[in-house]
């Protein structure tokens, strides 16, 4: 009772403060509304009141009412639209302060309206005599882009930024980069590209502005290519003294632009005379803030994978001090244990061994590691290695369960050397509790039994077997066991032969990264992509996931809610990059079905082929409702609902039907390539799946490149998510030479052939021809497996609704980039999604929508929709695995 | 494009959030904030990336900096960005914890907002963007004392005061305070040693990385000349043979800074920004580089269960200089029984202590003059041995291997293996491989003289050694 009075009392001193006639008071009370804000109060009930302190000379006031204005005008759209005539005052002012601040919090307002208005004064900003106004107005631009991308570019703003590029002001010139930098990344036909010419307008302008604006510029430089290699040495020429500031972001930039650059003039001298000159300043940074040598240290990892000979005589400079935080000092080992040869081993593996006694348990696991990688990559120093484990060993440190793993590896790659760690392991099996020691110290003592007398390996044997038959629940295991048994008792030969055959040997490659990915990662040096080691698509997603059992938040117990949520961000990392993998290939696919369907979206198509522009992620909405009321509340609409309502809603069915009727008749898939013909060896396949009616069929064009006639003989589909396998294994079709020959075949749902572990829908494909076997992984369209039009009505949906619990209920939230919620509807309905019914709920439309599968499992749909913030949030009950809904979703945002 | 700007108590609050792109909810304080003290991982990196945005944080005075952004941006950026903010903070501020953050918030918006817009970096330099500013700094009462103290302070000693004690706000935003604007400039010549000794004293790797910094309070725009070192070098010794003087392996300046006669005469030209930056940073060749400190350490065994570890440091400069708050520390096996500490000579401002919870031994000594030997004995009583395996595993080792007991040759290895490294820690003022020699202003509107700070100065990094 008492917060509550005593808030309210605090609200109205506010108010009281907000209206009083004296503007310092004003200004006190804006002041404590702002404060509020920034702790995460909801202050949003002041919005009249604070907005009414906005007519002022007062620069501080005013600035303090845009910071308030700008985060609460998108939840109250019309009021905001009131403030619109104060703002295209202020960008009339003399003072071109208050028509900078101006033209900056106008960009900041999210309400349509407020954009259409803003077209004008921006445009004389743009052109303003005060650069710091035309500066300002050059990153308004980008803010109405991303409000509005039609209207920024209809108007011509865009065109505006690339005049901007050859502006007197150096800071106009380098915010004018940055905004057409982020601009390009959203449009279909990039409007930005550095030309020779612009190659020097830029070149100027960096030399004349600020840090950062040079960080803009070397950044874009990196998507150039050179004309010849005369140009590329006059762009390195020009990089080269911007290696001796002492700004960190410039060093690495510039670094990153004279590998990239060096590497094009295909010229091994030269490229070796400048990339020399990147090792000293590279160093320098180590010297830097914990921060920045992380940076740093993150990006020589893979300068080093690339480049060992760089860096070789620098080994010294990333020996670890014992004061470093852990992050750094597993970054040098990383690359300690790429540079060492058999020069240096020694040193280091001294090095290592000292790590190895640290307290800190993953940097002294890690060290035993690098000591292990040692002796896998340099074959002269793997005895010296072994004998520096088997000290540690003997020296009882605190982590010698890791050297029984590492000692593992070592056997692998060199068998039979090294038995006498054995012994000295065996000493120590008081220590071992871990799973993963433990394992390797059984397998070593399996493949090395020979060498251990009075071992009575058969009474083991036996004991183990019989354990493992008569007491496990496991059925693998039973199963396992029963094998190896037979094995036994046929002959025990043949079963050493089969048990303990050659290995798969192992190397150092196995650590490092692969050369493709290796070469996209040194095209970002210094971006956060080459500290995580991750290649941009991978972690900055077109569509962001936030899946989350509806029920935990609705959750008041905060210390299980906690838990909850950490084991939901471990899951939804595993799925994390699989479904953005997936999602990467299904675009296109997307796309193309799309323009057969509604001509009349181009827009919205534009739009989905950029991954910025799509749909971003924001933090769920409190949806504090009960889900049961929701459910009731949507049964009385149906039922309550005024005529006219009713009527719009009859309207809008049948519409509805309509288009569902247009876009179902001929969907058919276009053939994506399968394989080619380099991995077929002559044999190229295009393919795609296709629905004929309710039956699946794989059409395949199916072309020999060869000069000599091909027999195709089988088909066959490993397990996959919904069990799809083709009716017959035979094909039997002759292929002549250079032609192509289409089959389509018959491809039944199998329960037994589906394997609901698998989160993806692809399927791995193997086909036979006279040459061999050659195996594909395709991805199916999804559509293929929803039953075109099921007949469902509310009250069907209403029950299935309620039949499943609420716990299996999961939301999903993303922004998505319509502006109107029929697109979305239309959208879905596309799709084979069957729309129930819609309402209307505050800012919110709010979708049903049902989907059955051929495999009768049902997707329940409801989407809510606020059109104003583009945030989508949908909630799903489906009858089956929560992966299915799940991947069906990512495909239509 | 950076989405979020904020700055968090160490109890979790927002003390500043500006939120520039709306692309980003505002729960990312608690992401952060339970990542920091909640995870397991000891030191959690700097910058991650959880559901698609990527973090970057910073922690000064307890409080935490962070950025968030959707991009795929420049790290180093960001934490360049995040720096930059500090140093205005800093500048804007004079001094700078939770209660001025809190004091002066309106004023840290209007600066946040001036240096970035919509994500995209705008203005940096201080003298620039107090164009901008319109908010006063305002200072509590104690602040307003401890500035008083801190001038009449640095009247009494003028050797080797800190830049650090300048707690004054720049020029302009302070006239309330009731301050008169004094020109004047502080130079730091700061070396951090990293320097690690093998267990018989021999050099394994050393680094000197130092950094020039500048807090500047002068007013217009007058022009700085630095005379440093005259014989200088930067590259590799191996490719001037005959040269005697300073190698320095790498050099960076400052943007702004005109370092074309740097290795001719060791001049360095600039017209200095208003407030913090550094000017330059460099790192000193190994050949160049002077170690203050030698480290030996000796065992010796008494009786069946104790071990001696007899600690010496070597001062190796001038009798006049000396290195202040000295402090060495190893860590010692947990199985020790006791540990007992004896300091040889009788200075008594020297301390050796054995702080039992962290298994540390600690000797300090305030000050260490030059051509000294100090040393420390410490005594461990360990327990006596027993083998205690189980009996069944006892059964099995001795049917596998002969040789896995412990004898009491290894004991002492085994022990050895135990004791951390010796650290060492100290703080050397006047000493340092880079020295000023001149300075000069020149202003074209007037002659003054401006009062000048200069202080040279080199620490312990990781200056230490195994055992």
């Amino acid at each position: 009772m008492f917060a509550i009075t005593k808030r309210k009392g605090e609200l109205l001193e506010l108010i009281k403060l907000l209206q009083d006639p004296n503007e310092s008071k004003r200004k006190e009370g804006v002041k404590r509304v702002v404060k509020l804000m920034t702790l995460g109060k909801d202050v949003s009930r002041l919005f009249t009141d604070v907005l009414g302190c906005m007519h002022t000379e007062d620069i501080e006031l005013k600035k303090l009412v845009y910071i308030y204005l700008m985060k609460y005008s998108k939840f109250k759209p019309e009021q905001s639209i009131l403030v619109v005539n104060t703002f295209v005052t202020d960008t009339q002012d003399p003072n071109p302060l208050i028509r900078a601040l101006a033209i900056r919090s106008m960009g900041c307002i999210q309400v349509e309206e407020v954009n259409e208005y803003m077209c004008q004064p921006l445009r004389a900003c743009l052109k303003d005599k005060d650069p710091y106004v035309r500066k300002t107005a050059v990153i308004a631009v980008v803010k109405l882009f991303e409000n509005n991308p039609e209207l920024a570019e209809r108007q011509g703003f865009l065109q505006n930024l690339i005049d901007l590029l050859s502006d007197s002001n150096p800071s106009v010139v380098s915010n004018s980069v940055a905004a057409l930098s982020e601009i390009n990344e959203s449009l279909s036909r990039p409007i930005f590209q550095i030309n020779s010419s612009l190659l020097y307008t830029l070149f100027n302008a960096m030399n004349e502005c600020n840090e950062w604006g040079q960080i803009f510029i070397l950044d874009s430089l990196t998507k150039y290519s050179p004309q010849n290699n005369k140009e590329t040495q006059v762009i390195i020429q020009r990089l080269l003294p911007k290696l001796t500031y002492s700004n960190p972001a410039i060093v690495l930039s510039t670094i990153r632009n004279i590998l990239h650059f060096a590497q094009l003039l295909d010229n091994q001298k030269a490229f070796i005379s400048y990339s020399k000159q990147v090792v000293p300043p590279l160093m320098t940074l180590l010297g830097s803030q914990h921060e920045i040598q992380f940076v740093a240290l993150r990006n020589i990892i893979l300068i080093v994978q690339r480049w060992p000979q760089l860096l070789e005589h620098e080994i010294k400079i990333f020996f670890c001090k014992y004061n470093d935080p852990v992050y750094i000092k597993l970054a040098k080992l990383d690359i300690l244990s790429i540079l060492v040869s058999d020069r240096n081993v020694d040193l280091l593996l001294r090095e290592f061994k000292d790590y190895s006694k640290e307290v800190e348990s993953s940097f002294a696991r890690k060290s035993i590691q690098a000591i292990g990688l040692c002796a896998i990559k340099l074959e002269k120093a793997a005895e010296r290695c072994v004998n520096t484990l088997i000290d540690l060993v003997k020296e009882k440190i605190n982590f010698v369960q890791e050297i029984v793993v590492v000692i593992r590896d070592i056997f692998r790659k060199y068998p039979n050397r090294y038995e006498k760690a054995i012994g000295v392991l065996c000493g120590n099996l008081d220590v071992l509790d871990e799973p993963n020691a433990k394992a390797a110290l059984i397998w070593m003592l399996g493949e090395y039994a020979e060498h251990i007398d009075n071992s009575r390996s058969e009474e083991l044997l036996q004991s183990v077997l019989e354990m493992s038959t008569e007491q496990e629940t496991n059925p693998d295991l039973r199963e396992r066991a029963f094998m190896y048994w037979r094995l036994l008792t046929k002959e025990a030969k043949v079963s050493k032969e089969i048990v303990l055959r050659t290995k798969l040997p192992i190397s150092q490659k196995s650590f490092l990264y692969e050369p493709t990915t290796l070469t996209e990662l040194l095209r970002n040096i210094s971006f956060v992509s080459s500290v995580y080691h991750k290649t941009p698509s991978s972690f900055i997603n077109n569509v962001k996931i936030f899946l989350r059992k509806t029920n935990d938040f609705q959750d008041e117990d905060e210390d299980e809610d906690e838990d909850e949520i950490e084991d939901e961000n471990e899951n939804e990392n595993q799925n994390e990059n699989e479904n953005e993998n997936e999602n990467q290939n299904n675009i296109d696919i997307d796309i193309d079905i799309d323009n057969d369907n509604d001509n009349d979206n181009e827009k919205n198509n534009q739009k989905d082929k950029h991954p910025q522009s799509k749909s971003k992620l924001t933090t769920r909405i409190n949806r504090s409702k009960n889900k049961e009321i929701d459910l009731i509340l949507f049964d009385n609409q149906n039922t309550n609902t005024n005529t006219n309502q009713k009527e719009n809603l009859q309207k809008e069915e049948m519409k509805l039907d309509n288009s569902l009727f247009e876009s179902i008749a001929p969907k058919s898939q276009p053939k994506q390539l399968l394989l080619t013909a380099q991995q077929g060896k002559g044999l190229t396949i295009n393919g795609a799946l296709q629905l004929r009616g309710t039956e699946i069929f794989f059409d395949i064009s199916l072309t020999n490149k060869l000069p000599k006639p091909m027999k195709i003989t089988a088909i066959f589909f490993n397990k996959n998510l919904f069990g799809l396998k083709p009716s017959g294994l035979n094909i039997n079709s002759i292929v002549p030479s250079g032609k192509t020959i289409d089959k389509s075949i018959h491809c039944p749902l199998d329960v037994s052939h589906s394997d609901r572990s698998k989160k993806t829908l692809s399927i791995q494909v193997a086909i036979q021809n006279n040459l061999g076997v050659h195996y594909f992984v395709f991805k199916p369209n999804f559509q293929v497996f929803l039953k075109p039009n099921p007949v469902f009505d509310k009250k069907d949906f209403v029950k299935e609704w309620k039949k499943i619990p609420d716990f299996n209920e999961y939301s999903l939230e993303f922004i998505i980039s319509e502006i109107d919620s029929n697109s979305v509807k239309q959208k879905l309905i596309a799709n084979s999604f069957t729309f129930i019914t819609q309402r209307k709920e505050e800012e919110f439309d709010i979708f049903y929508f049902v989907a059955n599968l051929f495999t009768n499992e049902l997707i329940l749909v409801e989407l809510n929709l606020d059109i104003s913030s583009q945030t989508c949030l949908v909630y799903f009950r489906t009858t089956e695995s929560l992966y299915i809904p799940f991947i069906f979703f990512l495909n239509h945002f | 494009m950076i989405s979020q700007f904020v700055i968090l108590s160490p109890r979790g609050n927002n003390l500043i959030l500006r939120n520039f792109r709306n692309d980003i909810k505002e729960d990312t304080s608690d992401i952060i904030f339970r990542k920091l003290n909640f995870e397991k991982i000891s030191d959690f990196p700097p910058v991650f990336h959880e559901n698609g945005i990527n973090y970057a944080f910073i922690k000064y005075s307890e409080l935490i900096f962070f950025v968030t952004s959707r991009f795929n941006i420049s790290s180093s950026f960001l934490f360049d960005f995040l720096d930059s903010i500090l140093t205005s903070i800093k500048d804007f501020c004079g001094v700078f914890n939770e209660q001025t953050v809190i004091d002066n918030f309106g004023l840290i918006y209007e600066l946040v907002d001036e240096m970035i817009d919509y994500g995209a970096p705008q203005l940096t330099e201080t003298k620039n963007l107090k164009k901008f500013i319109f908010n006063e700094t305002k200072l509590d009462a104690q602040e307003l004392k401890n500035l008083k103290s801190n001038k009449k302070a640095k009247k009494k000693s003028k050797k080797s005061i800190s830049s650090d004690a300048k707690k004054t706000p720049i020029s302009g935003v302070f006239a309330g305070g009731g301050f008169q604007t004094v020109e004047e400039i502080y130079i730091d010549i700061i070396e951090k040693l990293h320097v690690e000794f093998s267990n018989n004293g021999s050099l394994i790797s050393s680094q000197c990385n130092g950094l020039v910094m500048i807090k500047n309070f002068l007013s217009g725009n007058p022009i700085l000349e630095i005379g440093l070192n005259e014989n200088i070098k930067i590259g590799s010794p191996k490719d001037f043979q005959y040269f005697q003087g300073i190698f320095l392996e790498d050099v960076l300046f400052y943007h702004k800074c005109d370092s074309s006669k740097f290795e001719e005469s060791g001049v360095l030209q600039i017209i200095p920004p208003e407030g913090e930056f550094i000017l330059m940073k460099y790192r000193v060749s190994e050949t160049s580089m002077n170690l203050p400190f030698q480290i030996a350490t000796n065992f010796e065994e008494f009786g069946q269960n104790k071990l001696e570890i007899r600690v010496t440091i070597t001062s190796d400069f001038e009798k006049a200089m000396w290195a202040s708050n000295v402090q060495i520390s190893f860590l010692v096996p947990e199985i020790s029984l006791d540990v007992k500490c004896e300091l040889e000579g009788n200075d008594i401002t020297q301390t050796a202590k054995f702080q039992k919870q962290d298994h540390l031994v600690v000797w300090k000594l305030p000050r260490f003059n030059g051509e000294r030997e100090e040393s420390v004995r410490v005594t461990l009583t360990l327990p006596l041995q027993k083998k205690n395996y189980p009996k069944q595993i006892n059964a099995f080792q001795e049917t596998i291997s002969t040789n896995t007991q412990l004898t009491s040759a290894n004991t002492l290895q085994l022990i050895k293996g135990k004791i951390g490294p010796i650290c060492l820690s100290f703080d050397f003022p006047d000493y340092s491989v880079l020295k000023m020699k001149t300075l000069k202003t020149t202003d074209q509107n007037r002659s003054y003289v401006p009062t000048r700070w200069i202080r040279e100065f080199s620490k312990s990094d990781s200056y230490f050694s195994w055992v």
